[in-house]
């Protein structure tokens, strides 16, 4: 197999408590140019510090202690999760799909091909580094959003709800002047030159989870 | 008187004697022929057979063969003499001669008696006209069918040999013969006739084949002997000839001769006897009309076709065989029941026995056969219990060897490889497939096929062997599985395979039940200990436990509370538990849970 270094070089946790495997599925990883990080128990994985990125996690479906789905969902609790790999000696139809239904990446089956299972943590290591990015981005959009005072969430909301600053300065019962000077200085504090960028930023920051500050009613 | 008569009874006052019906029987050539002897001997026995009188009998002979007519005249004076004052109520003629002189010298010797006549040969009286008050019955000589049984007996046969004398009813008898034969015709016919007696035995014995002899009569030879009763020539000519020998006439069957169409003198004889006491009872003669009696009939001596060599099958339905030897049956019916009876007895004892060793042997094999059926189902659901487990094992190793070797290469690619690195690669690889086989060969123990013979075992040590396969599934389960092993279990005798096979579906279904409960409370009890009379082994969870309705059905094929479970194995463990004479029980655990208690009998109970 010619063994391309990784395109997405990455720590990749191996939960699993067969230590010839640990092993051996290491030296690979190595010679791929990833970062193995080997733990014998869910427990054991739970407890270590993993806030280092890009990475994913390799989880063996059955252990001793908390099984790898009970893992999973352990996971899944937490904001900054890694993408997980299923990887099993026995995979049974309903282990995988539950473990599909809870957002693993795949579900692979002992012994593997060093090429699928490479491939697989490239994916999943794209798809965490792309999470770290967005949860950058989210994370700067907030601070942004945090910057403005409570007066000018509510212009915000008129701006992206498409209303006249007329509107606006009814609704709020202020002098439309005051609207227009709240206007802009929610387009300075977002960043952002027009009302469509401003709405998309709204949307992102919605997805993201955000309550954004609704116009009070009339 | 010469001697003491009873009181009352004076010899002078013997009531008047009826007077008794007198017969004269007058006989030809020597009484002692067989002929004169059989017919006369049945003649009599008709006639005195319970008569109205008395009947007397005067016998009379002429001796024809001899003096012809010569002595007549003194024959009659001597008669006469003899029967002057005497009534005579009947004369018998037995024989052309004696009926000839009978009706010539009637007339003077017992005028106006009835003459009844018998012995006389069919054709012998041609041109004699019958006197009155006479009647009597002619005797039929077949030779045209005993012809046609010569020819059915010998079918190979082309020509027939008359044998015959030199008297003038030897050739009286021959020529009707000849004329019979002719009127046969399908057989070439020649003469040995009125020769000596030794010439004609060598010309029988001169006889090729195909061919058979008839005898006909030979009172006389060119010598002028007259044969004498019961010495004839018939026993000689049999004894010669090499070809079979016929009879033409009753008397001569039994002495030798193969067979014959012929009426039969006796029934000829008593024939005559009824028609005399008829007439001498008062028919009138004259209203009955000669004919010939009886019809001839077939006959074959069994011993003349044993003789010639002649198959059975050659004799015509029509005959009768004589002188066959009686049958085994006939012989000794009694002992041959008894030796049938034993026999059949014998034979319903080792057909029976054979039947109940061939049962037997079905039976063996039948059980074996369930025996290997239940091994392979057993097999079959202890992969079913061990699949995980199995694919857990080997997948394991495998992985890790394919991942190693995976990784050398990526390395020996990129350069990387050191020798150190590759001889832990390889170390790595040579424990993971020795790991991976082991498994194998530990399964292949447990599931292989093989002859299961029952010995003494531990059942301690089956149990954890048993465990020992469980363990790594137990783990990855996160089940732990507590063995609490007793020193005092005896012995039992069995097939350890199957008591590991009891174990681990036991233990399997446990881990299932437990499989949903938290960590904690996954646990599965093995315990064995002495019972009286046997080891038992117990399998305790604290999982859900069995809905009551469950229980009853709970050892049956089919039954399973497991979404993906076939519902052997409960069967399996109570099938296996029974053939070794065990039992397998079942109760609830406090506060939930199974108890599953497998009791096996100690070695010598």
């Amino acid at each position: 197999m010619s063994a391309a270094a990784a395109v997405v070089a990455g720590i990749v946790h191996v939960v699993d408590d067969d230590i010839a495997f640990q092993t051996a599925i290491a030296r690979v990883l190595v010679a791929a140019g990833h970062k193995p990080r080997l733990y014998a128990s869910a427990q054991e994985y739970l407890g270590a510090d993993d806030s280092e990125g890009p990475a994913c996690v390799l989880l063996d479906l059955r252990m001793p202690g908390p099984s790898g789905l009970e893992l999973q969902g352990a996971l899944a609790r937490r904001d900054n999760a890694h993408p997980v790999i299923f990887i099993s000696g026995h995979g049974d139809i309903p282990s995988t799909v539950r473990a599909m239904r809870d957002g693993a990446v795949d579900f692979l089956t002992k012994p593997v091909p060093t090429a699928t299972l490479l491939a697989t943590i490239g994916r999943a290591l794209t798809q965490d580094l792309q999470r770290q990015q967005w949860l950058v981005r989210v994370s700067d959009l907030r601070q942004r959003y945090a910057a403005l005072t409570p007066r000018e969430r509510q212009v915000m909301a008129g701006v992206i709800g498409g209303r006249l600053n007329k509107q606006i300065c009814y609704t709020l019962h202020a002098a439309e002047r005051t609207v227009k000077t709240h206007r802009a200085r929610v387009m300075e504090k977002m960043q952002v030159r027009s009302v469509a960028e401003l709405v998309r930023l709204a949307e992102e920051l919605e997805a993201a989870g955000t309550r954004l500050t609704a116009m009070p009613e009339e | 008187m010469p001697y003491a008569v009873p009181c009352g009874a004076q010899a002078g006052d013997a009531p008047a004697r009826e007077d008794p019906w007198r017969v004269v029987l007058i006989r030809n050539w020597d009484a002692m022929y067989p002929i004169n002897v059989t017919r006369e001997t049945a003649l009599r026995a008709a006639l005195m057979d319970n008569p109205e009188r008395v009947v007397e009998i005067y016998p009379e002979e002429i001796d024809s063969l001899r003096f012809g007519e010569a002595v007549d005249e003194e024959m009659v004076s001597l008669l006469r003499r003899k029967y002057k004052d005497m009534s005579v109520d009947l004369v018998i003629a037995s024989g052309r001669e004696p009926l000839l002189f009978a009706a010539r010298h009637r007339a003077e010797l017992w005028p106006g008696v009835p003459i009844v006549f018998n012995g006389v040969t069919e054709g012998e009286l041609a041109g004699w006209k019958r006197p009155e008050r006479t009647t009597g019955v002619t005797m039929i000589f077949d030779v045209e069918g005993t012809l046609a049984l010569g020819a059915a007996l010998v079918p190979s046969a082309r020509a027939v040999y008359f044998v015959s004398g030199a008297s003038d009813f030897d050739r009286f008898y021959l020529d009707m013969a000849t004329r019979q034969a002719r009127r046969f015709g399908r057989l070439e016919v020649r003469f040995i006739a009125g020769a000596t007696q030794a010439e004609t035995l060598a010309r029988v014995a001169a006889i090729g084949p195909d061919a058979f002899v008839v005898y006909l009569t030979m009172l006389r030879d060119a010598t002028g002997q007259i044969a004498a009763p019961g010495l004839g020539t018939l026993p000689r000519v049999v004894s010669a000839s090499r070809v079979p020998v016929l009879a033409s006439i009753h008397t001569q069957l039994g002495r030798g001769a193969l067979a014959g169409s012929f009426a039969r003198v006796d029934e000829h004889g008593r024939i005559a006897g009824l028609l005399a006491r008829s007439v001498l009872e008062g028919a009138d003669p004259d209203a009955i009309a000669v004919k010939a009696d009886p019809q001839p009939v077939c006959q074959v001596d069994w011993n003349g076709l044993y003789r010639w060599a002649i198959p059975e099958r050659n004799v015509p339905k029509a005959c009768s065989i004589i002188n066959r030897p009686p049958s085994l049956w006939e012989t000794y019916f009694w002992p041959m029941v008894a030796l049938i009876a034993i026999i059949v007895l014998q034979a319903v004892l080792i057909s029976s026995l054979v039947i109940e060793i061939r049962r037997r042997r079905i039976a063996e094999d039948q059980s074996r056969e369930r025996g290997a059926e239940l091994a392979r189902v057993a097999r079959l659901s202890t992969v079913g219990a061990l699949t995980a487990s199995i694919a857990h094992e080997i997948n394991q190793p495998m992985g890790a060897i394919l991942s190693n070797a995976e990784a050398a290469e990526m390395m020996l690619d990129q350069g990387t490889l050191e020798t150190a690195t590759l001889r832990e690669i390889l170390a790595d690889i040579r424990t993971e497939d020795l790991r991976a086989s082991e498994v194998i060969q530990r399964l292949r123990k447990l599931l292989g096929e093989r002859e299961s013979t029952p010995v003494a075992m531990d059942v301690n040590r089956e149990v954890a062997e048993a465990l020992r396969h469980l363990a790594f599934d137990a783990a990855r389960r996160g089940v732990m599985l507590t063995p609490v092993f007793s020193s005092e279990v005896p012995a039992i005798l069995g097939d350890p395979v199957q008591v590991q096979q009891v174990i681990i579906n036991l233990v399997v279904n446990a881990m299932d039940a437990v499989g949903q409960e938290p960590e904690r409370q996954r646990e599965v009890w093995i315990e064995t200990r002495a019972v009286a009379g046997g080891a038992q082994a117990i399998v305790a969870d604290r999982g859900p436990g069995l809905a009551p309705q469950d229980e009853a059905r709970l050892f049956h094929s089919n039954f399973t509370s497991k979404k993906d479970g076939m519902g052997f194995g409960l069967s399996i463990v109570r099938t296996i538990t029974e053939m070794h004479g065990g039992s397998v029980g079942h109760e609830p655990n406090v506060p939930h849970g199974s108890i599953f208690r497998v009791t096996f009998p100690a070695v010598g109970t």
